[in-house]
This record gives C-alpha cells, sequence and structure tokens, in this order.
C-alpha cells in the first residue's frame, strides 16, 4: 500500500533531515497564494502533503 | 480532502498542495479549475538541477507528507490507491491526522544581551554581559518576556515549531550595537530577530550586542577605572561636547596618558609612556571642534575620552626615556569598588528628562594630581598591599530596562609606605566635568600595562 521507504532519508547519524527546499510558482488562479513563490519552508510547524501529478 | 481535515481537526495545522510536472504545464488551468489548492509547477532546475519530483524521488500520483520539520513521514501512491475507494480516503486522512497529531520534541531560543565593544557580533570573554534586560519572544500563540540574568542570559524553552519573533526592549542608556543570528538561522533585525523553528531545535545564540553606555552617562573616572589593555572605553558620539585623545596603537602599548587641559583655555597637552619607556608628547586646541566619531578600539587607534567639548587631541612623539614609575611624591593611588543601589539613594539614579533618558546625576570624584589604577589581582608579597582594584562600570553596570541603570562608585586610595588611607574624597552627586579638572595635570595609568611591569 505505501511504497516509497521513509527511512531511506536517514541520514549518516540516523535520523531524517528535511528534503530539499525549492520555490514554485502557484499557478492556481484561486489559491491563496496564486503567482507567489511557495516553499515547504512556509509550511515549517505544519504537516504538509505534496501531491505529485500530471495536469493533462 | 483539505476542507475535511481543516473542518475535523482544526486543531492540526495540515496542508496539501499540488506539483504538477514539468512538461505539462498547459494542463495547469484545467487542473485548478475546481481547487483552491496550491498548484506548484515544477521545473526542470528546481532543486539542483533536478525537478522537485526527481529530487525527492517521488513517483507519479505520490502524496509526498512532511512533518513539521518538513522531514518526510510518509508517501501515499493515488494509482495504487484509488481514493474513490472509501478505505484508501479513510487511510490517507489518517494518515495525515496521525503525522499531525505526534508529539514533537520542544524547541529553545536563548542567546545573550552584552556589551559587543568592539562591534563585531561576536560575544568575546573580554565582553561585559548586560543583566536586566526585556526579551521578548513573539508568535500567533502569543508573547512571552524574560528578563536577562546578570551573565546576560536569556532562553524560552519548551517552544512548539512556528515562527517566532525575538525582540530586546533596548537597554536605556546604552548604545545599539549588532545582532548575531543563533544556530536556528533566520534574519535579523534591529534589536530583533525572526527565527522559524522546527521541532527539537536548541536555538542558542541569538545575541543582542550594544556598543557601550552613551557618551553622556562616561565619565573620567571610567577611564580611570577601565582594566581593559584593548581600549579603554567604548561608546560611540556624534554630537555631545566631549574631549578625546587618540593614542596611535593600542592602549595596551602605554603605560600611563598625562593630560592637562588649563583653565585659561590655552592649547591642552597629553603626555603617554608607553611600556618600553618612551615618552611621547602632544598638544590639542580645546576649541576645534570635531564631528562624528567612535569612542574605543579600531584597527589603528585606541581612543580616550574625557568629558568637555569635543576638540581633537592629536599626539606627536619624542622618544624621551623614561625615569621613574610613580609621582614625584612616590606615591600611587588605587580605587576600591563600592557598589551604589539606586533605589537607595536617588542620588546615583540615572533619571529620564522630557526629551529623552539623560543621565543628570552621577557618583564622581575631585580629582587632584596621580591616580594609578590597578588590575583585580592580588600582587606577590613582596609588593606593598594593594587593595582589589578595579573592573570598569561598564563592566559592572546592571543597565536596567527603564531609567535607572546601577553604577558603581569607587573612592581612591593612597599607598604610601605600604599602608593605605583614604587620600581623595569622593563627591558624591557631583559630577565631575571638564572645570573640575581644569587646570590639573591628570594621569591615566593602564593598569595591565602597569602590573605587567613588576
Amino acid at each position: 500500500m505505501f511504497h516509497g521507504d521513509p527511512l531511506a532519508d536517514l541520514d549518516a547519524e540516523g535520523e531524517a533531515g528535511p528534503l530539499p527546499d525549492f520555490a514554485l510558482v502557484d499557478v492556481n488562479s484561486t489559491s491563496g497564494t496564486f503567482e507567489q513563490q511557495v516553499s515547504p519552508r512556509n509550511y515549517i510547524g505544519e504537516v504538509s502533503g505534496y501531491y505529485f501529478g500530471n495536469a493533462m | 480532502m483539505q476542507d475535511e481535515l481543516s473542518t475535523s481537526h482544526p486543531e492540526l495545522d495540515i496542508e496539501i498542495l499540488g506539483v504538477n510536472g514539468v512538461f505539462n504545464a498547459p494542463g495547469n488551468e484545467g487542473q485548478t479549475a475546481d481547487t483552491d489548492l496550491p498548484w506548484l509547477q515544477d521545473v526542470e532546475d528546481a532543486i539542483d538541477g533536478m525537478s522537485v519530483k526527481d529530487s525527492w524521488d517521488a513517483t507519479l500520483r505520490d502524496v509526498v507528507i512532511l512533518d513539521a520539520n518538513n522531514v518526510q513521514a510518509g508517501t501515499y501512491n493515488l494509482t495504487a490507491n484509488d481514493l474513490s475507494v472509501d478505505a484508501n480516503y479513510a487511510e490517507l486522512r489518517e494518515l495525515f491526522v496521525g503525522i499531525a497529531s505526534s508529539p514533537s520534541d520542544p524547541s529553545s531560543l536563548s542567546g545573550f544581551v552584552y556589551f559587543d565593544v568592539n562591534n563585531n557580533g561576536v560575544k568575546d570573554s573580554s565582553e561585559s554581559a548586560i543583566g536586566n534586560v526585556q526579551v521578548t519572544l513573539t508568535n500567533d500563540g502569543g508573547q512571552q518576556s524574560v528578563t536577562t540574568e546578570a551573565d546576560g542570559s536569556y532562553g524560552f524553552f519548551g517552544l512548539e515549531p512556528g515562527t517566532y519573533t525575538l525582540a530586546q526592549t533596548q537597554p536605556a542608556l546604552v548604545i545599539d550595537g549588532q545582532e548575531t543570528l543563533g544556530a536556528a538561522g533566520g534574519t535579523a533585525g534591529q534589536d530583533q530577530f525572526i527565527v522559524e523553528l522546527s521541532a527539537g531545535m536548541a536555538g542558542a545564540g541569538y545575541n543582542f550586542g550594544e556598543i557601550g553606555r552613551e557618551a553622556s552617562t562616561i565619565q573620567l573616572i571610567d577611564l580611570l577605572s577601565s582594566p581593559s589593555d584593548s581600549g579603554m572605553i567604548t561608546a560611540v558620539d556624534s554630537s555631545s561636547s566631549d574631549y578625546w585623545f587618540c593614542l596611535e596603537g593600542e592602549w595596551k602599548e602605554y603605560f600611563y596618558a598625562d593630560v592637562n587641559l588649563p583653565a585659561d583655555g590655552a592649547d591642552g597637552t597629553v603626555t603617554t609612556r608607553d611600556v618600553h619607556g618612551h615618552d611621547f608628547q602632544g598638544s590639542f586646541d580645546p576649541t576645534e571642534p570635531r564631528g562624528a566619531y567612535t569612542l574605543g578600539e579600531n584597527d589603528t587607534h585606541t581612543m580616550l575620552r574625557i568629558v568637555g567639548p569635543l576638540v581633537d587631541i592629536t599626539a606627536a612623539g619624542n622618544g624621551a626615556e623614561a625615569e621613574s614609575n610613580v609621582n614625584a611624591e612616590g606615591e600611587s593611588l588605587i580605587t576600591e569598588p563600592i557598589p551604589v543601589t539606586p533605589a537607595a539613594d536617588s542620588d546615583f539614579v540615572l533619571e529620564p528628562i522630557a526629551a529623552g533618558i539623560e543621565a543628570v546625576e552621577r557618583p564622581s570624584f575631585a580629582i587632584s594630581r596621580t591616580v594609578e589604577i590597578l588590575p583585580p589581582t592580588l600582587p606577590s608579597q613582596n609588593e606593598p598591599q594593594r587593595l582589589a582594584a578595579t573592573r570598569s562600570l561598564t563592566e559592572q553596570a546592571s543597565v536596567l530596562p527603564v531609567s535607572s541603570p546601577s553604577v558603581t562608585a569607587r573612592p581612591l586610595q593612597r599607598i604610601l609606605n605600604g599602608e593605605s588611607e583614604q587620600e581623595l574624597m569622593l563627591v558624591e552627586n557631583d559630577p565631575l566635568a571638564v572645570d573640575e579638572i581644569m587646570g590639573e595635570p591628570i594621569r591615566l595609568f593602564n593598569p595591565r600595562a602597569r602590573f605587567a611591569s613588576f
């Protein structure tokens, strides 16, 4: 049911580190952050889910 | 699902975003038509020349879930788990809730408020702490304040992840210096930091630096009592009336400086003797104004400050050999600290004035001839007993956050034939002014250089 192993992201000390940060433009015109750069850093302190889709 | 989570678990901060494939931008408009979730357009070089999807090692239709520290806490693939199946939908929802509900390690923010006398943003071991300064921490959850301890330290502990603003209430009568970011990063502004804390972060080292006390609070006694070997006092003044004297090189290279301010307004004179026994003489015009200047040590100069109208005192050397380290009477004078409690004696309280904060009354001394300041180290038994001497007012002052910095006064004692006696009187509530020392030569001893000569 789950794929990918979060433990694979463990660093050398055995503790998982943050995933690499980025900043992408929000292209949803009805979103509150439309046309703004959005980064995972904006969600530190919260749980965030990133759905990797293909808008065809 | 975002709406459902926000409704069913409003106490949990859960945000769902979409990331579109690199080459699928033309479909964005259709994809976002019925949602207000952020929809991010991935690019080929989003992270070190890779797309986000590749960098995160994600598969198409993955939901990658990050915890409050942006650590990957789970992945759920919607191709393998069709969300139209109720059980799958519920499973993903509970995955979000479970991650968001797991307790996180508390974090902390801490640091010091200190006199950054060389204004380099580094808390050097020789630099003094400032106690009793208010530091305030603010985030969405509210505000809390602490005051720094005697060693200048402060701390906020048990913090949840989030964005915090850490601010210092600038101490009265103190010149603002640099702020230095601590271990958790963030941004530094004037007297404040903005820090994003993850769980379990020990955000130490958020230090508020102050250059020194305002010039209006510094008197000749500060010069006389400073044990510093890298600049006698630390202050910046751009407007007040001050004499200043610029020593070439570092103060530790000097044994003493004699300053003579003639009462008739004639040129003043200054004589210095370095640790190698060389005398230097110079003169200054007490009426020549000078612009903004810095007191303290810089790369090439050390400044001495004497209260009075602002003039430039320049020195020139003649290389004469030294003859003696004591005055003509063979006596030397040292100081001994006497704590002054502002609350108990209003004469020593620095009070605010309508236009701002200004020191109006300070303990001081009537100074005649030669004064020697010794370091706070007992000499050998072969030496005449010398009472424990000095630390500077800057070091001892505990600057209160309002208008009453505590100050420390020192009586002067004379050491003559190994015995001490009270010599120069402490003139309470009688600030030392230039008028009082006009016509009297003043010798400023460097305590460390003097001590090193034993």
